[in-house]
């Protein structure tokens, strides 16, 4: 048999995250909490596992897609509607947490880099975690959402930065002399600046037509942009830039394509895959055992990054003119340390700017914060009333549960633009009804003078886009039988009336078993007008 | 990183290559491998673990598409015409193997090999060609589930081809219990699988996680790897659970199929020349003895005379599972490296020839050389005042009833002898050959005919006949798009156009009881289907 045992480990790996997720899902705890403690359970537990070549490599791959993602996340768009308050709210926050941080650590009698590097790790959130909590609250279209992930995006490109210095510091320069640092840090910054300037210039000259000419074909697609996502993290490697910045300047140059958001799409579950690895692994290599003597300094550090940092994170927003609950939610939303301050212990550790032993404590305040933060962020509402009550007059204002702007509800939603598709669509907005297109390819929808969706009905993503759950009736009038099948189960899943072309007169009681409201056999229809015909040329009675 | 980052550059080139080409994407992405090889080898082991993930998830997705639902009506059909395919086609690669000199373990799994048909070639051609739902896609369709399943049920057994039948006990065994198992978590835990995974993260690893727990199971059990996954896909091939798993699944499933195939065309190398002639030996066997042996047995459990052929041109060519199988040989030590890329070069050769062979030239080309049984002739020229009917599938077929209610005469002009055979049955009159044929078009009397209705699958097919009778008769020709209503018009015939009958049934429901169905939210029971 061939190389079995990266099978087992990443069986072992794929099928503990799968069972922690299952238990986890009902407890509401996030999903990489779940992954932690699968890996604690197979590695220091129950020693089963052990982080391999293989392994590694899956999980440095995680950690790269995923600055790719996020990436993906930032058209300039979004750059602009965000504006200064992020950055500001951002540097800010980040540089007092951290000094906080690097206090309480010191106080507890760690050294000073390693204070330095725990206030570094209390500065920074995490995107995946807040990302994943505000989708599920539905709180992503809401203000304090964008401004969360606004603050967040901020602080990616901060833990670019310090991802770069620590790079630029690493072994490579050998003793952190000051000639050493310098040069490091030039040539770090050299790096990055070729790495942007050559997304930059590709953006501006390349990409747009290389994507357009793959347009007809998801694969090649898909591949590319992967490609273009490894080509930069292996020129990172070379420049001696971190990876993850390279995978992440790589990602904001293909949001800024018109295809980036399906392409985000469609990397979104190869992330799932490889960061749920990269998480497991990460907890099979915690060493929670030296922890329990660093309880003490791991709960100051909780306090700060659970108190401290929201309460910061609010009290900027209120500074520059924001309502009370929005600040409030933000902040709260906020409140747990990054995946990354596991990367960054990991590198400093590697770079031998701290010894060993705060990797554990690293790894208690990330379970203890993160976990805190999935029980308090779907309970902000309630949080904030409480607190609310306390401090009526620095915390007023903002209407609870504002309506997500502008999305579509008790319209009819048209997948397929074929010729069949078209016409519904011309005929239901000729009479006045909202009506929302939607098909793969763009170029069928530019000449629609309806909103569209661009994108595959079977992706989940889509159908929320398009607002089929809200939707008074969905018609397909594409001729793909999968998808048809599919779209008739969840629209019966979510009780919304379809209407389903046949394309031939045989999937027709398919489709009425499905559930579906009407089947439009076009075969039989066009049989009959020719009928029709005959009759009006004489040549039937 | 570095091995990832080549192996994906090697994709993309590949996958662009075949974008530009209009060819399948597989063996452009073997022969992207290839290159590879020679510009910058891949480590060893990078190259290994790509193809053990890749298989799984190979033969994973290829039993997730185990839904009997799916084939329809075409289901009894389907298994003969697969069965037959399989032994006869196995028997002859098996012969063929031995010929040239393959050891018996070594020719049944190449014969197993040749066995298996290209899902990813002929799905991705009959969507192109909008095929997938007709008659002859569903029989492809069925055949094509059906080899896989077989060949991947097989594979235990090959290495014992030339031992003794007791030693196929175990792996009988084995792989009864595993199947078993399978089938059991189709029925009860496929169902609840959509209740526990609703997020699209567990999902992912909610099947992957099935996948490893089957793999795991049948290495306990002592069988290959493919085993286990295609068992895996079977036991989540259940509707709605195996769409969702496929959509969900399909970014991984792409990521790894694609470095999976630039891996083997990286391990493979330039091939030599001997192996490059073998290859062309096994090569002519399936793609003479596919088409024949289709062609026969489909026409005999009812499909027309056209589609049993273009089934048969469609499935002539080997399959990424049979590249599977060669690895899984390999891997077990008894198929010589040799042999693989022999197999490798039949697999990527007749996948490059099926877009040419199953093209609709050649299935004409084809059909006209058919042997004609039911070769009825209408007794001589009809008088004149007939209505006459040029194709008679789904839709000619009820304008052929309403006339015969109606008492008028009718008569058909179809190239097909088996759709001319189900009509010799009903009375109607019909002219077997093509309608661009000016002696076909006098024998069905046109220039006499009350009127002419054409539901061809190729509008312009009717170039012959709007010549000859265009503004004359009138000539009522089906269309799809606008374009062929134009083209149709232009020739002084009248265009009835498929959308716009459709739409219009469409908004007559929706002013009807649609509008009140979308109104009220839960739909209507029972609402009826559009039918004449």
């Amino acid at each position: 048999m061939s190389d079995a045992a990266v099978l087992f480990d990443l069986g072992l790996v794929v099928c503990g995250a799968a069972a922690l997720l299952v238990v986890a899902r009902p407890l509401s705890l996030p999903p990489i909490l779940a992954y932690l403690l699968a890996g604690l359970a197979l590695g220091p537990a129950a020693g089963l596992l052990r982080v391999s070549g293989s392994l590694d490599l899956f999980s440095e791959m995680g950690v790269s897609l995923l600055l790719f993602l996020v990436g993906l996340e930032l058209s300039l768009p979004r750059i602009r509607e965000i504006g200064g308050t992020a950055v500001v709210v951002g540097v800010v926050q980040v540089t007092l947490t951290a000094a906080l941080g690097a206090a309480v650590a010191a106080a507890f009698g760690l050294g000073a880099a390693a204070s330095a590097l725990l206030g570094l790790v209390a500065a920074f959130s995490s995107t995946v975690v807040v990302v994943k909590l505000l989708d599920r609250a539905e709180g992503l279209d809401r203000p304090y959402g964008r401004l969360a992930v606004g603050v967040l995006l901020v602080q990616d490109v901060l833990v670019a930065v310090v991802l770069t210095l620590l790079t630029g510091l690493g072994p490579g320069s050998g003793v952190p002399g000051r000639g050493g640092i310098a040069s490091g840090l030039v040539g770090a910054f050299g790096g990055m600046a070729l790495l942007v300037g050559t997304a930059v210039l590709a953006v501006r000259w390349v990409l747009p037509g290389v994507a357009r000419w793959l347009a007809g074909s998801g694969e090649a697609l898909f591949t590319a942009s992967l490609t273009w996502c490894f080509g930069f993290i292996l020129a990172a490697e070379v420049l001696h830039v971190s990876t993850e910045l390279g995978a992440f300047v790589a990602g904001v140059a293909l949001a800024q394509l018109p295809e980036g958001r399906g392409l985000r799409r469609r990397v979104h579950p190869l992330v799932d895959f490889f960061v749920a690895v990269f998480f497991v692994s990460l907890g099979a290599g915690l060493d929670l055992g030296g922890a329990a003597s660093t309880w003490p300094a791991a709960l100051a550090l909780a306090a700060v990054v659970l108190v401290a940092k929201p309460a910061l994170v609010c009290l900027l927003l209120l500074r520059t003119g924001h309502d009370g609950r929005t600040a409030f939610l933000s902040g709260l939303t906020l409140g747990q340390v990054s995946e990354f301050g596991f990367v960054l212990a990991a590198l400093a550790v590697g770079a031998g700017l701290a010894d060993a032993t705060v990797l554990p404590l690293v790894g208690l305040v990330g379970l203890l914060t993160i976990g805190a933060s999935a029980l308090l962020v779907p309970a902000g509402e309630r949080a904030y009333r409480a607190v609310a009550d306390r401090f009526p007059r620095m915390l007023a204002g903002g209407a609870e549960g504002e309506p997500a702007p502008d999305r579509p509800s008790g319209h009819v939603v048209v997948v397929g633009m074929n010729d069949l598709g078209r016409r519904i669509v011309r005929a239901l907005s000729g009479r006045g009804e909202p009506v929302v297109a939607v098909d793969t390819d763009p170029v069928k929808l530019s000449d629609l003078a309806v909103p569209a969706v661009v994108g595959d009905i079977s992706v989940p993503g889509v159908l929320d886009e398009a607002g089929v759950p809200r939707a008074r009736l969905v018609v397909s009038a594409l001729r793909i039988e999968d998808v048809n099948g599919l779209l008739a189960y969840r629209c019966r899943e979510l009780g919304v009336p379809v209407a389903i072309h046949a394309f031939e007169p045989e999937q027709a009681e398919e489709l009425l078993e499905l559930g579906v409201d009407h089947v439009l056999v076009s075969k039989h229809e066009v049989a009959r007008e020719l009928a029709a015909e005959l009759r009006a040329v004489g040549a039937v009675g | 990183m570095e091995d990832v980052a080549l192996l994906l550059a090697a994709a993309a080139a590949g996958h662009a290559l075949a974008h530009r080409s209009r060819l399948p994407a597989l063996p452009c992405l073997l022969v992207a491998g290839v290159g590879l090889s020679l510009v910058h080898p891949p480590s060893r082991t990078a190259l290994e673990e790509t193809l053990a993930l890749g298989t799984a998830l190979l033969v994973f997705i290829a039993g997730l598409e185990l839904d009997i639902r799916r084939l329809g009506a075409q289901r009894r059909a389907a298994v003969r015409v697969g069965i037959f395919q399989f032994a006869a086609v196995g028997g002859c690669g098996l012969a063929a193997a031995s010929l040239l000199g393959f050891a018996p373990a070594e020719a049944a799994y190449v014969a197993l090999a040749l066995a298996a048909s290209s899902t990813l070639v002929c799905v991705r051609l009959l969507q192109r060609r909008q095929q997938l739902f007709e008659p002859f896609g569903r029989l492809v369709i069925g055949v094509l589930l059906l080899q896989d399943a077989l060949v991947v049920l097989l594979v235990p057994f090959a290495p014992l081809l030339g031992g003794r039948w007791t030693d196929a006990l175990a792996p009988a065994g084995a792989v009864a219990a595993l199947g078993l198992a399978s089938l059991a978590a189709r029925r009860w835990l496929a169902p609840l699988f959509l209740r526990v995974a609703d997020e699209e993260e567990l999902l992912v690893l909610g099947a992957l996680a099935v996948l490893f727990a089957f793999m795991g199971a049948g290495a306990a059990l002592r069988l290959p790897l493919v085993v286990g996954a295609f068992l895996a896909g079977v036991a989540l091939s259940r509707f709605p659970v195996e769409e969702v798993v496929r959509v969900e699944l399909s970014p991984v499933g792409d990521f790894f199929t694609a470095v999976f195939f630039v891996a083997l065309g990286a391990v493979i190398g330039v091939p030599a020349p001997a192996e490059a002639l073998e290859a062309g030996v096994l090569a002519l066997v399936v793609l003479l003895a596919t088409p024949l042996l289709i062609t026969v047995v489909a026409e005999r459990s009812g499909f027309s005379a056209r589609s049993a052929i273009e089934a048969g041109l469609m499935l002539a060519q080997a399959s990424e599972i049979s590249l599977v199988i060669g690895l899984s040989g390999l891997w077990a030590g008894r198929l010589s490296a040799s042999g693989f890329t022999v197999l490798a070069l039949v697999t990527g050769g007749t996948m490059l020839l099926t877009p040419f062979l199953s093209s609709d030239r050649m299935a004409r080309g084809l059909t006209r050389l058919h042997p004609a049984r039911w070769l009825r002739r209408s007794a001589g020229a009809p008088a004149g005042g007939h209505v006459v009917l040029v194709g008679c599938g789904s839709t000619g077929s009820r304008l052929a009833d309403l006339l015969l209610t109606q008492g008028r005469e009718a008569l058909v002009v179809d190239e097909d002898p088996a759709v001319l055979a189900a009509l010799s049955e009903t009375g109607v009159g019909a002219v077997r050959g093509d309608v661009s044929d000016p002696a076909v078009l006098s024998r069905a009397g046109v220039d006499r005919a009350a009127a002419i209705v054409s539901t061809v699958h190729r509008p312009r097919r009717n170039e012959a006949l709007l010549r000859r009778v265009g503004g004359r008769v009138p000539v009522l020709v089906r269309v799809f798009d606008e374009e062929e209503a134009r083209w149709v018009e232009a020739r002084g015939g009248r265009p009835v156009l498929t959308s716009e009958a459709a739409a219009a049934a469409f908004l007559a429901w929706y002013e009807g009881a649609g509008g009140a169905a979308a109104g009220r939210r839960g739909g209507a029971e029972g609402a009826p289907v559009t039918a004449s």
